[in-house]
């Protein structure tokens, strides 16, 4: 099955599936409605207990609002909802945390990945955030496969990976930022040395 | 977009987890923050070679789970770099390493690169507090260690991982060292032991673990009894076992003495010695067939072959193979009778890759003395699993086989390549009348060339629409007994919707109750040859199963036979 044919409703662009499956309706935080199937919400544990916990009919799906998803937005969603469509159905892995578990990406897998890093990285963030385990795993091992055969210098640039002198830039930056206190101190400190004292006391 | 660090650290970790060893090395340098994030997470490696090499230089090579036949990072390099890289595979005190193999093939030109390598990988480590996770260490061809270094190098391994000791020849030998060694907390933890070469070495040393394998001078009745006593006496898990090699030949009649058991009786030496009685005798137990469970070879070193005839152990024995197949061959001298298996193993082939060709050539030239030149096996079933064997020698063993009797081939890899031969094979009265056709591994055979048997478990790399469902119409038109099956898996993924295109019956996916989340689609086939059974055929996306089933219960009946053969002893 082809990434375009997976069976996530788009309100807005498709129709009304046939099968008398219950179909649950979510809202992307751009307002965009998805009705995904009940099986595919089995692939994310977040969504799986939100649905359990609110034990809708299929009366209350078709009447109430659509669940609201506040820190996805519908392109994103979009992805995230396809992937549940396809896999649905399918064993979630457990990970004991002994030797680790070989990762490979389906085809359908690697063709839905295939986008810029920007949505890349909101896809994973997604995936983290609704807690759905495989595509959290084919979305990292995607990344870590961005990294094969790559000299630090190649790796710096394909992850955007700041220097040391840039960590410690945003590290002070981020003192700073809590604490305006502190960086007035330090100032302070650094007149005190200029003028020849010894001791900051 | 600042990509990697917008990462929350939980993210990092799980692409760190999942980058192969070289790129992990290569992010630890991009930064100390990535260095430190790199070395926070805990790698798993499936082996490291290590090798002494001319001019102070070390092969250091390192190979994954992922990709584990291909070593990844491999390379002659300085003897310190190779100790740093080595060391920093434990830098994460979690880190696991499965196998360290350490080979020295020039060991007489440079026999001490090992005793100055251990001690300046040792002294490196002297300021770490951890020990080395690994779970096997393997000490190679031809290594020279002196046996204080091979003592600290089990001192510095982490006593709750290291699980499994080869060694091919084992350091120099003193009682003091000795006693040293089989204190330590590493060696009481050992589960399996294995030492190739000769030693001088008590026998009790290594009675607590699960498995071990050595060679000694020689061992006393006492000895001998106190080995078998102990794994009688211990709950050991299965397939825990012990062999011990003597330079001395053993004395039965001394090891029987001081059994408090009675030995066993063996109805095949029996028969052996009534037949050597007299002619008459001879006549008389050559005129009464027998019929043998399963009859076993093992290729041994030193052109030995252990022959055993199995379940419930009625008869083994270890010896030349002229004097085994002579034995094998008086099995025969009924025309009536048969073996129901006969299973070839041979667990040392890297070692002796021709052990096998050479022991079936024996066995036909002891055939060609034995019996007339149309002679041929009575075996049901030919078990093949562990070891290699020559194509050509394969197939003339299987025309060797009498295709009245034979039914069932289990083989872990399909010997014949060439196309000619296996269209030699496939045009055999032996192949056509095979009902029972097992292979582990890809079969090249085309699936067309198959005819539907009572049970078919293959792998090919790809099928079309066509090959699949060609097989299942030709399985379901042949009358078979219930509970039969074909299970054909391949490596690339099936064309599913070219096979239900193909289907002659409706469409109609109806899984069974018990079906599991593999199952794509299930089709019910009515059979032309029985109204009370079925043919339900399940399709993954690289795996076709298909099984006689009754109307009314296709779940019990679906996987029962395979649940049988998975059970089966090789």
């Amino acid at each position: 099955m082809s990434v375009e044919n997976a069976p996530v409703v788009d309100v807005d662009e498709a129709a009304i599936p046939v099968e008398k499956k219950m179909y649950y309706r979510f809202e992307s935080n751009d307002k965009k409605e998805f009705r995904v199937s009940e099986l595919a919400i089995q692939q994310s544990e977040t969504l799986n207990r939100l649905v359990e916990a609110m034990g809708y009919t299929s009366e209350d799906v078709e009447n109430k609002p659509a669940i609201a998803i506040e820190n996805i937005d519908g392109k994103t969603l979009k992805l995230v909802f396809q992937w549940c469509e396809h896999h649905k159905g399918e064993a979630i892995p457990v990970d004991d945390g002994s030797v680790p578990k070989i990762v490979e990406i389906p085809e359908f897998d690697a063709k839905l990945m295939d986008i810029d890093n920007g949505l890349l990285f909101k896809l994973i963030w997604a995936a983290d955030y609704l807690n759905i385990v495989q595509l959290l795993n084919v979305s990292c091992k995607k990344v870590a496969n961005m990294a094969q055969g790559k000299t630090p210098a190649q790796l710096r640039r394909v992850y955007l990976l700041p220097s040391d002198e840039e960590d410690e830039a945003a590290k002070r930056a981020a003192q700073e930022a809590q604490d305006p206190r502190a960086r007035e101190v330090e100032e302070e400190f650094e007149e005190r040395k200029r003028q020849g004292g010894n001791s900051f006391f | 977009m600042d990509f990697w660090s917008k990462f929350p650290e939980n993210f990092q970790r799980s692409v760190i987890k999942k980058l192969d060893y070289k790129s992990r090395c290569r992010l630890r340098k991009c930064s100390k923050l990535d260095q430190s994030l790199v070395d926070s997470c805990p790698v798993f490696l499936d082996r490291v070679d290590i090798q002494p090499r001319p001019g102070n230089l070390m092969y250091f090579g390192i190979g994954e789970y992922e990709n584990c036949e291909e070593l990844l990072c491999d390379k002659d390099c300085e003897m310190e770099d190779t100790i740093q890289d080595f060391l920093l595979i434990f830098k994460n005190s979690n880190s696991k390493l499965k196998t360290l193999d350490i080979t020295h093939h020039n060991y007489r030109l440079h026999p001490e690169a090992l005793n100055v390598y251990i001690p300046s990988l040792l002294y490196s480590m002297r300021s770490t507090t951890y020990r080395l996770k690994i779970e096997e260490l393997s000490i190679g061809n031809y290594s020279e260690m002196i046996n204080i270094n091979f003592l600290n190098l089990l001192k510095s391994m982490d006593p709750c991982t290291l699980k499994c000791l080869s060694i091919r020849k084992f350091p120099t030998q003193t009682p003091e060292i000795w006693k040293e060694i089989v204190e330590t907390e590493q060696w009481k933890n050992l589960k399996v032991i294995q030492i190739s070469e000769k030693t001088s070495v008590k026998l009790d040393y290594f009675l607590h673990t699960d498995r071990f394998c050595i060679y000694i001078d020689s061992l006393s009745a006492e000895e001998c009894w106190r080995c078998i006593q102990k794994y009688l006496e211990n709950p050991f898990p299965l397939h825990s076992f012990f062999q011990v090699f003597t330079s001395q030949e053993l004395i039965m009649e001394e090891i029987f003495a001081k059994f408090n058991v009675k030995p066993k009786d063996d109805p095949v030496e029996r028969r052996c010695r009534f037949r050597k009685c007299s002619k008459l005798d001879k006549i008389l137990v050559d005129s009464c067939p027998v019929v043998l469970e399963h009859v076993n070879f093992e290729p041994r070193l030193g052109s030995q072959v252990y022959f055993s005839i199995e379940e419930e152990l009625i008869h083994e024995h270890c010896g030349v193979a002229q004097k085994v197949l002579k034995d094998f061959l008086l099995i025969f001298k009924n025309p009536k009778s048969k073996i129901k298996k006969l299973s070839i193993a041979h667990f040392n082939f890297q070692r002796q890759p021709d052990a096998v060709n050479d022991f079936v050539m024996s066995l036909f030239a002891e055939m060609e003395s034995f019996y007339t030149p149309n002679f041929l096996l009575k075996i049901e079933k030919l078990a093949f699993h562990w070891g290699e064997i020559r194509e050509t020698v394969f197939l003339e063993l299987f025309k060797k086989l009498d295709s009245k009797v034979f039914r069932s081939i289990f083989l872990r890899k399909f010997p014949i390549k060439m196309q000619e031969l296996m269209m030699e094979l496939v045009e055999t009265e032996q192949w056509k009348n095979l009902k029972e056709i097992r292979l582990q591994e890809k079969l090249t055979i085309p699936l067309e060339r198959i005819q539907p048997v009572n049970v078919l478990i293959v792998t090919f790399h790809s099928l079309s629409a066509e090959s699949v469902w060609g097989y299942v119409k030709k399985f379901r038109s042949t009358p078979s007994p219930l509970q039969s099956f074909f299970q054909i898996s391949t490596s690339q993924n099936l064309p599913i919707e070219e096979i239900l295109a193909s289907f002659d019956d409706p469409v109609r996916n109806d899984p069974l109750s018990n079906s599991d989340a593999q199952v794509k689609h299930t089709q019910r086939f009515q059979l032309s040859w029985s109204p009370k059974l079925i043919l339900v055929v399940k399709i993954g996306s690289r795996r076709v199963k298909g099984t006689i089933c009754r109307k009314n219960c296709p779940e019990e009946d679906f996987d029962a036979l395979e649940e049988i053969l998975v059970q089966e002893i090789v």
